[in-house]
């Protein structure tokens, strides 16, 4: 049976995807987190506050890019990631 | 030598709880709470133990002081590691001779509690290295292997320092601390893969 992810989670997931694009559009972002569309918009707004990604508008729409930061918060997420894998723990 | 093993024991073991912080406080996972709650008081217990022993050294106090002083300081360690990997265990689950003359009574008590002490160590480190095998069995990755070895090596560092317990095997203790400082290495090497992950 297939884990709930944590909302910790699917924010780095999210993060993740934008960071190995470098800059990703929604629906990039929509197919890489496995997410609704309603769900992501909550959680970009949400990253948009905290200060981890930026938005930037151009002909074609929306595109995310991380922030120091945001790429600071994935690195972190990275090793803590590492460290439960090391016990066990999935986050 | 002892000393010296227990003071870079107890850094792995405060860097090991340090990073169940760091962990719990970003996921606030409660099995982080308790891991770093059990490391921090092993590294605790390795402290105080090698304070003791650095205290007698330098200040050569009478001997009757200096068996009362280690007898407190085996206590704190083995109170602090029974503790310490029943902290661990619930993180699991959820994943002189002259002396000896005049004092027999209290040598005998001594025996008595730190047996006892050890065998539930060994019980708790016989669940701890059970989970963590059955982790390891389940994901294969050699950063639960290195988990499962630090775990193994703490286990058999218990059991060679409870059956020297009975023989007054010297050879066997040091033997053990050994073992226990190679387990805390073990640790170490976990660590260094945490943090360079990408």
């Amino acid at each position: 049976m297939k884990q709930r992810r944590s909302k910790l989670r699917i924010l780095a997931d999210i993060l993740g995807i934008i960071f190995e694009e470098n800059g990703a559009r929604v629906t990039q972002i929509l197919y890489g987190a496995n997410l609704s569309y309603d769900r992501l918009v909550k959680y970009l707004d949400e990253l948009k506050a905290k200060e981890l990604i930026t938005e930037k508008r151009d002909d074609q729409g929306a595109r995310y890019y991380l922030t120091k930061k945001g790429k600071d918060f994935l690195k972190e997420f990275k090793k803590i990631e590492k460290f439960a894998e090391a016990f066990g723990v999935q986050i | 030598m002892i000393v010296i093993t227990d003071i870079i024991g107890a850094i792995i073991l405060f860097i090991t709880s340090y990073y169940s912080l760091k962990a719990y406080k970003k996921t606030t996972l409660k099995v982080f709470l308790f891991l770093s709650l059990g490391f921090i008081l092993l590294a605790a217990g390795r402290i105080s133990h090698s304070i003791i022993f650095m205290t007698i050294s330098y200040t050569k106090p009478a001997r009757l002081l200096i068996r009362a002083t280690s007898v407190t300081a085996s206590f704190i360690t083995l109170f602090s590691e029974v503790l310490a990997y029943s902290l661990i265990a619930i993180g699991y689950s959820r994943n002189n001779t002259k002396i000896l003359a005049v004092h027999p009574i209290i040598y005998i008590g001594q025996i008595f509690v730190q047996t006892i002490g050890e065998i539930i160590n060994i019980f708790l480190l016989l669940f701890i290295v059970f989970r963590s095998a059955t982790i390891y069995l389940t994901n294969k990755k050699r950063l639960t292997l290195t988990t499962l070895l630090a775990f193994i090596s703490l286990l058999v560092s218990h059991t060679l320092k409870f059956i020297s317990l009975f023989g007054m095997m010297e050879p066997l203790f040091l033997l053990s601390k050994f073992i226990y400082f190679i387990g805390l290495l073990f640790f170490l090497v976990m660590l260094l893969e945490v943090e360079t992950a990408k």
